[in-house]
């Protein structure tokens, strides 16, 4: 939970900060679909991140799915920064960071059989290069993003219980650090 | 003033002229154009090229997109004192705090807690609004308990002591039997060297890099094995004893008469205490697989096993003989039982296997062919207890049955919020080893339990 309050406090201050100290701010969504490629394959990831644009910039807070390895909830801040200003065709950097929960599958607990598991959240950030085309005379945009992504789960799992002392503790830890290239494409408004 | 005008003039003149007035035209309009954009242009690009180059480097790193997987394990080492110390201190010792409480045994105005792999907590119970911690039994390797009269069994890994109880403040040893419980030989892979007792651990935290092949893991191996030891337990001793002493559900040592029958993993050990001071092993009954408590029924013992549920006679005390049983889907299985109906909680888990998590109520009336009356499902139960109507189970909480009609049992009260792991219901009072202390409860109200005291446990 600090971890989410930290995400909410940062989105918040920016949003404050930025909106105190320039022109008009505006109210901007953008909602993603797209693939993660890692050492464990490929797979799908959704996001909607929701917040305030103004000038060049855009906060917002997001969420989503991701669905690689050991799908996953990431809840997260995110920051734009256009490279132009009011430019219909642009590209821009893009930067999220905040917290991954574990959203176990059956295929995740057919790994580990009828073993004894607890799941756990874990950092997750992400960078990015995108491109927006505005489509008509308002703010849409298409939206393609090329970026690198990490993830964290952690797992604690009772693998055996051989002659084991009642005084041990038959808890194991496995935590995984999950590197993928992130291609997406969205809409924003 | 404009770039150029057209004037009239002759034919050649004007044709030539409008072309060089276009061409101007059109690179002044270029200009115009291009002049403002271009610093903000060249700087985007500028900014665009470090940006494409910046991703082109990263990820020309492969290692950036490796994955990786760490393990985290305790290492644990013995600590080992000669089998003379370790009699030697086999008494009571001053109270120490509640860490890893096993099962229960309510004796008198005493409750005996055992302390997994150590030793046995004298809790004064006069008062359940307000119970003592008054001494501690060191016994390493404890796990069950038993007591008749003065006498306290306790198991010390494989050895049986007997330990007088009759002033609680000042027990002392009085027998070891020696290699009753074979099973229990080995205590995290290590066994016992030259008549040394293990009699605690160092632990030390490890954490590796797993290695990758082929886009897995190489996980470390586990090995679904039940655990070879007992449970904590707290004897039944029926009738017999003047005083009554109850046992928890979870026990794997129970007392009939001048009998302590034992389990552990494939066999019942019956051992003669008719002389209470002088306890004899008697010959080993194997009794099947995974078998995990004992609870003592008329003249009859049953087994819970994760297989099912076992019914011996024990007509001839020294040689129990299996009279029925009730199989079930592989689970933990504690058992307790009434004038007609076995109640067995079944649990799935690393340790209990791919089950379901539920209640079963089975007629125990033809103990030769035992049936399932009815199954209510249940979160993930562990002990149980039983006082007349009143059916109290460990699960998520504790819950309070009316168990008047046992095919139609109603829930009256849960208290929620504990991990809870045994209970023993006795004369209006409910008490509850749980994982961050002992309650204890009055339902005196059968619709709902009012709690009396909590004893802490230090973690």
């Amino acid at each position: 939970m600090n971890g989410m309050k930290l995400i909410f406090i940062t989105a918040f201050v920016l949003i404050s900060i930025c909106s105190s100290a320039q022109k008009k701010a505006i109210f901007s969504s953008q909602n993603y679909a797209g693939l993660l490629e890692g050492e464990h394959g490929s797979s799908l990831q959704l996001q909607s991140i929701n917040g305030i644009r103004f000038s060049n910039w855009f906060v917002g807070a997001g969420a989503g799915i991701d669905w690689y390895y050991r799908r996953s909830i990431p809840v997260f801040a995110s920051v734009n920064m256009d490279f132009l200003k009011k430019q219909k065709r642009n590209f821009y950097l893009s930067a999220d960071g905040g917290i991954n929960f574990p959203w176990q599958s059956d295929d995740y607990l057919n790994e580990w059989g009828y073993a004894e598991t607890e799941s756990h959240s874990g950092p997750y950030w992400s960078a990015g290069l995108g491109y927006k085309i505005g489509i008509g005379k308002g703010n849409d945009a298409l939206l393609m993003q090329i970026g690198y992504d990490y993830k964290q789960v952690s797992e604690q799992v009772i693998l055996s219980y051989i002659n084991l002392s009642p005084e041990t503790d038959p808890h194991d830890q496995f935590d995984y650090h999950l590197r993928r290239l992130s291609l997406k494409v969205g809409w924003s408004f | 003033m404009p770039i150029c005008s057209l004037k009239r003039k002759s034919n050649n003149n004007r044709q030539s002229t409008s072309a060089l007035c276009v061409k101007k035209i059109l690179v002044q309009e270029a200009t115009v154009l291009l002049k403002p954009l271009s610093a903000s242009k060249i700087n985007c690009m500028k900014k665009l090229s470090f940006a494409v180059l910046g991703c082109l480097l990263f990820f020309s790193f492969q290692s950036c997109l490796k994955d990786k997987l760490t393990h985290t394990y305790t290492i644990y080492t013995p600590i080992y004192e000669t089998k003379e110390a370790v009699q030697l201190n086999i008494k009571s010792n001053p109270a120490e705090e509640i860490e890893s409480p096993g099962n229960l045994f309510v004796y008198g105005n005493y409750i005996f807690l055992n302390e997994m792999d150590k030793g046995v907590h004298i809790i004064d119970n006069t008062d359940p609004a307000n119970p003592v911690d008054k001494a501690f039994i060191d016994i390493p390797g404890n796990l069950d308990i038993a007591v008749k009269g003065n006498i306290l069994y306790a198991d010390m890994y494989q050895d049986l002591v007997a330990v007088d109880i009759s002033d609680p403040l000042h027990t002392k040893l009085v027998k070891t039997v020696p290699n009753v419980f074979g099973e229990r030989y080995y205590a995290n892979g290590f066994a016992p060297v030259n008549n040394m007792v293990i009699v605690g651990w160092t632990k030390k935290d490890t954490t590796v890099v797993l290695e990758h092949s082929q886009s897995s893991w190489r996980y470390p191996s586990g090995v679904w094995v039940d655990v070879a030891a007992f449970q904590s337990a707290a004897p039944n001793a029926a009738a017999a004893a003047p005083i009554p002493g109850i046992s928890g559900s979870m026990a794997r040592f129970t007392i009939v008469n001048d009998y302590l029958y034992a389990v552990d993993h494939h066999t019942l050990h019956p051992i003669s205490i008719a002389d209470p001071e002088e306890p004899v092993a008697g010959n080993l009954i194997s009794a099947g697989f995974d078998i995990e408590t004992i609870y003592p029924f008329k003249n009859k013992l049953f087994l819970g096993s994760m297989g099912g549920l076992y019914i011996y006679d024990i007509s001839q005390p020294d040689a129990p003989v299996k009279e029925g049983d009730f199989i079930h889907a592989r689970a933990c299985d504690p058992v307790i039982a009434d004038d007609k109906y076995a109640y067995v909680t079944l649990r799935e888990g690393t340790n209990c296997g791919p089950s379901t998590n539920e209640l079963e109520v089975v007629d125990v009336q033809d103990l030769a062919a035992p049936s399932l009356l009815k199954a209510y499902p249940m979160t993930k139960p562990q002990g149980l207890t039983k006082d007349n109507a009143l059916l109290f189970v460990c699960d998520n909480g504790i819950k309070m049955f009316d168990a008047t009609d046992p095919a139609n049992i109603v829930l009256k009260d849960h208290v929620m919020g504990l991990e809870t792991r045994d209970a023993i219901a006795w004369n209006k009072n409910l008490i509850v080893v749980a994982s961050n202390g002992l309650y204890q409860y009055d339902y005196t109200s059968s619709d709902k339990l009012i709690l009396r005291s909590k004893l802490s446990i230090n973690r």
